[in-house]
């Protein structure tokens, strides 16, 4: 019987898991629509307020970087998977829109800290902040 | 009490003799002449211009420039005061180690320390009307409870420095005619420009100085020590036309005079987008006449083998280079994710340009009114400045946006690239610079010129580096220095 080496198989169920946790996410969108029905891009619409600002900035950034979102794809909507939030979606449905946006201040200074930034128009601004501008975007552009 | 004198009143052909010949009646000038007033020294003190600007004296300035873009004449102002009359009052003394030799910084370093300094530093600052206090970060941070400065970011990057103010801001001329009017040794001549320094015939010595005026009087001034106070564009000037016994100048043996030319890059370089409203301390003028900017700790700049750079916080709503993105979306977005109000505001560059031995002025075939060769500004900065003001800024962007202090737009987009366009502050640095070796410098330690027995050089021609610090403060530090050499010369 061929033995699979220990390191590839746990990086192959650490990959199934992310990439199940990441469609899952994104079938719960596709499936709730783009009319921010869903848990996760409702969440993103009350972090915004008004989602237009972002959804600018998204529209620019996928034009002058078209694939720059590709590799972060999902990344941005997991952050609001209420699986993860405390009180899970009742808590979220709660939560104001400071403390919603909390993993994505997060991921937005950890992204600063670590260089992960983007030039955009002059702006240097946290990848993390890109992605959800590119989400905002594809579900309220 | 005596009145200011006029060159236009000397005898043609007279020389006017004195202990001390000061020449140029700006900041270091006036300085000097002021340390040694009431002293039993005659002191002469040579002013090209009288107590208010005219243009025709104004003219003798103008020149050319061929490097990148600077306005010789502007910048400067050529009457009883010198550029003072026209200074904003920043002060600061340079930090110690903008003094040291940064390996990464090519031809950094002075053979004197910000300790040699300190005690002039003191006796400079109640001429500006500031108090005797420390410009030290902790003393404004910690110390002064009732002037508190709130810092927008401290951390192992990043901290905050602090400028004072010269009320008024003090305009030399104005404010100390009346004390060298007052001092029974020292003579102030309006109207005298000095076109020839004269010196022996092995050029070890000033023998005398040839003044004229516009309204076409010649004297000359012969003193025991003479001080060049003309300013950091003049100075050199004057020593590269100074070519009676040499065809190179006084004191310009090993080629250095006009070499080095520095001023800091200074200007708008984006837009600073905070996450709340700056405090008070970097709006400037609020506290004590005090303003705080945003620069980065010591270690860091070598680390990343930076020139030393500050930020200025501008007051005002930033005139945003129109761009793809509308800055108010990205304010709406900051607000969101890091809550408060997001405010724009300026965001000022401050830049130490390299020490460049090719920024430089020359003597063009074009002459003045008065005969004397107008000059070339060849203002360059090093090759690596441009890259390290762009790194400097996106360090900046990053720990701010780190830490949700705010975000930061570079404008023009391009700025940091080879020969993109540099704003400058009209601080004239580095043409007569200070070296231990005569062959690396045009004055030693003492600010006396290699190589002659009795000239000094004042003003910030002298710097060899230059920090981000206005220079003004340092200029005064050096001229009260330099009085005392030459009283303890003359005892």
């Amino acid at each position: 019987m061929h033995r699979m080496p220990r390191r590839a198989f746990l990086g192959l169920v650490g990959g199934v898991v992310v990439v199940g946790a990441g469609a899952g996410t994104w079938e719960a969108t596709r499936r709730h629509g783009p009319t921010a029905e869903a848990p996760d891009v409702h969440a993103l619409q009350r972090v915004l307020g008004d989602p237009a600002p972002a959804a600018r900035i998204g529209k620019t950034y996928l034009a002058e970087k078209p694939n720059a979102p590709a590799g972060r794809k999902g990344f941005v909507l997991p952050l609001l998977d209420p699986a993860k939030f405390p009180g899970g979606e009742i808590g979220m449905a709660r939560a104001a829109p400071f403390d919603l946006s909390t993993p994505i201040r997060n991921a937005a200074r950890v992204d600063c800290f670590a260089s992960r930034v983007v030039e955009l128009d002059g702006w240097i601004l946290p990848q993390t902040i890109l992605d959800l501008c590119a989400v905002t975007e594809r579900h309220f552009g | 009490m005596t009145q200011l004198k006029n060159g236009n009143s000397v005898s043609r052909g007279e020389t006017v003799t004195a202990d001390v010949c000061v020449i140029g009646g700006g900041a270091a000038g006036i300085t000097v002449a002021r340390a040694l007033a009431n002293s039993n020294l005659h002191v002469v003190l040579l002013e090209s211009g009288t107590t208010t600007f005219e243009a025709p004296t104004q003219d003798l300035y103008s020149g050319t420039s061929s490097g990148d873009s600077y306005d010789v004449n502007a910048s400067r102002l050529r009457f009883l005061g010198g550029s003072t009359n026209h200074w904003a009052g920043w002060c600061r003394p340079l930090d110690p180690t903008d003094f040291e030799a940064r390996p990464w910084v090519r031809n950094s370093g002075w053979p004197i320390t910000r300790r040699d300094l300190d005690p002039y530093y003191a006796r400079a600052l109640p001429l500006v009307d500031i108090a005797v206090e420390p410009f030290d970060r902790d003393y404004w941070l910690k110390t002064r409870s009732d002037a508190r400065v709130i810092p927008l970011l401290e951390n192992d990057v990043m901290t905050t420095a602090v400028f004072r103010f010269s009320q008024g801001p003090v305009h030399f001329g104005d404010r100390f005619r009346k004390d060298l009017e007052r001092a029974p040794n020292v003579d102030v001549y309006l109207e005298s420009n000095v076109v020839n320094i004269a010196t022996t015939k092995d050029a070890a010595s000033v023998t005398h100085v040839d003044v004229a005026t516009l309204k076409g009087n010649r004297f000359k001034v012969s003193a025991r020590e003479y001080v060049l106070a003309l300013g950091g564009i003049e100075n050199a000037r004057m020593l590269l036309a100074s070519q009676d016994v040499r065809a190179t100048g006084v004191a310009n043996d090993h080629d250095l005079v006009g070499r080095y030319f520095m001023d800091h890059p200074e200007g708008h370089v984006g837009v600073l987008l905070l996450s709340g409203q700056a405090p008070d301390n970097f709006l400037g003028g609020r506290i004590d006449l005090l303003r705080t900017v945003v620069t980065f700790n010591t270690k860091v700049f070598e680390r990343e083998q930076m020139n030393a750079i500050a930020f200025v916080v501008g007051t005002t709503e930033p005139l945003a280079v129109k761009g793809k993105i509308d800055s108010r979306d990205v304010a709406a977005v900051l607000q969101a994710i890091e809550g408060g109000a997001s405010i724009p505001y300026e965001l000022y560059l401050r830049g130490e340009p390299e020490p460049n031995p090719d920024s430089r002025i020359t003597l063009t075939n074009k002459l003045d009114a008065l005969g004397v060769p107008r000059l070339d500004l060849r203002w360059q900065l090093g090759p690596d400045d441009r890259a390290r003001y762009r790194h400097a800024i996106e360090l900046l962007a990053k720990q701010f946006g780190s830490k949700g202090v705010g975000w930061v737009r570079i404008e023009p987009a391009d700025f940091g690239q080879p020969k993109s366009d540099v704003f400058y502050g009209a601080h004239h640095m580095g043409t007569t610079r200070m070296h231990a070796d005569p062959r690396k410098g045009v004055v030693d330690a003492q600010c006396r010129a290699h190589g002659m027995s009795n000239l000094s050089i004042a003003g910030s021609s002298v710097f060899p580096a230059v920090g981000f610090s206005n220079p003004t403060l340092t200029i005064l530090a050096l001229a009260l220095r330099i009085a005392d050499n030459v009283r303890a010369t003359l005892a």
